[in-house]
C-alpha cells in the first residue's frame, strides 16, 4: 500500500504533462538546457525520420545551417550530461553548510561545464553553417 | 533489461555517435576527406552500420523515455517498450538494406 500511495503522488505530480517542461522560471540554467535538450531530439528525430523516408533528404541551404544550430546544440549538452553523469570535470562534492545554500551547479566548479558546453555548441554551429553555407555551394 | 542499463547503453551510443556521426558528415560534405573516405566501401559501410544502430537506439529510446513520462503505468511502460524495440529492429533491417544499395553493394 506504501508503494501504491507513492505511486500516486508521483502520477498527479506529472499530470502536467508537455507543459511542464517549460515550468523553468525560478530555476538554474540547468533547467533551461533540459528543456532546448528534449526539443531539439525531437526536432532530431522528425529530421532522421524524413531522412530515412526519402533517403539523404536535407532541408536545403539556410535550412541546413538551422538544422546545424539544434544537432550542434543537442551534442554540446549531450557531452555535458555524459560527464555529469560520470562525475568527470564537475569537482568534488560540496560541503553544505547552510540549508539555503544554492545548487552545486552555481557554486561548485561544474558551473565552468555549462560555459564550456555553450561555447562548444557555438564553435560547432559556426563551423557546419560554414560547411552549409558555403562548402556546399563550392561543391555545387 | 534494467532502466540503469538502459540508459548507459543511451550515453555509449551518444559516443558512438558523435564520432561515427562525424565521419558521416565528413564523407557527405567535405570535398577534400569524404572522397578518401567513401573509396573504402566496407569500412564505410561498417561506418554507416554501427551509426545507424547506435543512432536508432538512441533516437527511439529517447521517445521511449519522453512516452513513458508522458504515461507514467508500469503495464504501458512494458507494452511501449516492446513496441518501440519491434519498430526499430525493423527499422534497422530496412535501413541496412538501403545503405547496401546505395553503396552498390546488393
Amino acid at each position: 500500500m506504501e508503494a501504491e500511495s507513492g505511486y500516486r503522488e508521483y502520477y498527479a505530480r506529472n499530470m502536467r504533462g508537455i507543459s511542464g517542461w517549460f515550468k523553468v522560471r525560478a530555476y538554474t540554467i540547468e533547467r533551461w538546457l533540459y528543456a532546448a535538450h528534449r526539443i531539439t531530439g525531437i526536432l532530431i528525430v522528425l529530421f532522421i525520420l524524413a531522412h530515412f523516408y526519402s533517403t539523404g533528404w536535407h532541408p536545403g541551404l539556410w535550412w541546413d545551417a538551422l538544422l546545424g544550430v539544434v544537432v550542434t546544440f543537442h551534442v554540446a549538452n549531450g557531452i555535458r550530461l555524459i560527464l555529469a553523469e560520470l562525475g568527470l570535470a564537475i569537482g568534488k562534492p560540496l560541503l553544505i553548510k547552510k540549508p539555503s545554500q544554492r545548487p552545486v551547479s552555481i557554486e561548485g566548479v561544474q558551473r565552468y561545464l555549462v560555459v564550456f558546453a555553450l561555447v562548444l555548441f557555438i564553435v560547432l554551429a559556426a563551423i557546419w553553417a560554414y560547411y552549409a553555407l558555403v562548402v556546399q555551394s563550392m561543391m555545387g | 533489461m534494467r532502466e540503469s542499463t538502459v540508459m548507459f547503453l543511451h550515453y555509449i551510443t551518444a559516443i558512438l555517435i558523435a564520432i561515427t556521426g562525424l565521419i558521416h558528415l565528413l564523407a557527405n560534405n567535405d570535398p577534400a576527406i569524404g572522397p578518401l573516405i567513401k573509396s573504402n566501401t566496407a569500412l564505410y559501410l561498417g561506418n554507416m552500420a554501427i551509426f545507424l544502430a547506435a543512432l536508432l537506439y538512441h533516437a527511439f529510446n529517447g521517445v521511449r523515455v519522453i512516452l513513458i513520462e508522458m504515461v507514467p503505468d508500469r503495464c504501458w511502460t512494458k507494452w511501449i517498450g516492446w513496441a518501440i524495440l519491434i519498430v526499430g529492429v525493423v527499422t534497422y533491417a530496412v535501413g541496412l538494406q538501403v545503405l547496401m544499395v546505395a553503396l552498390g553493394l546488393a
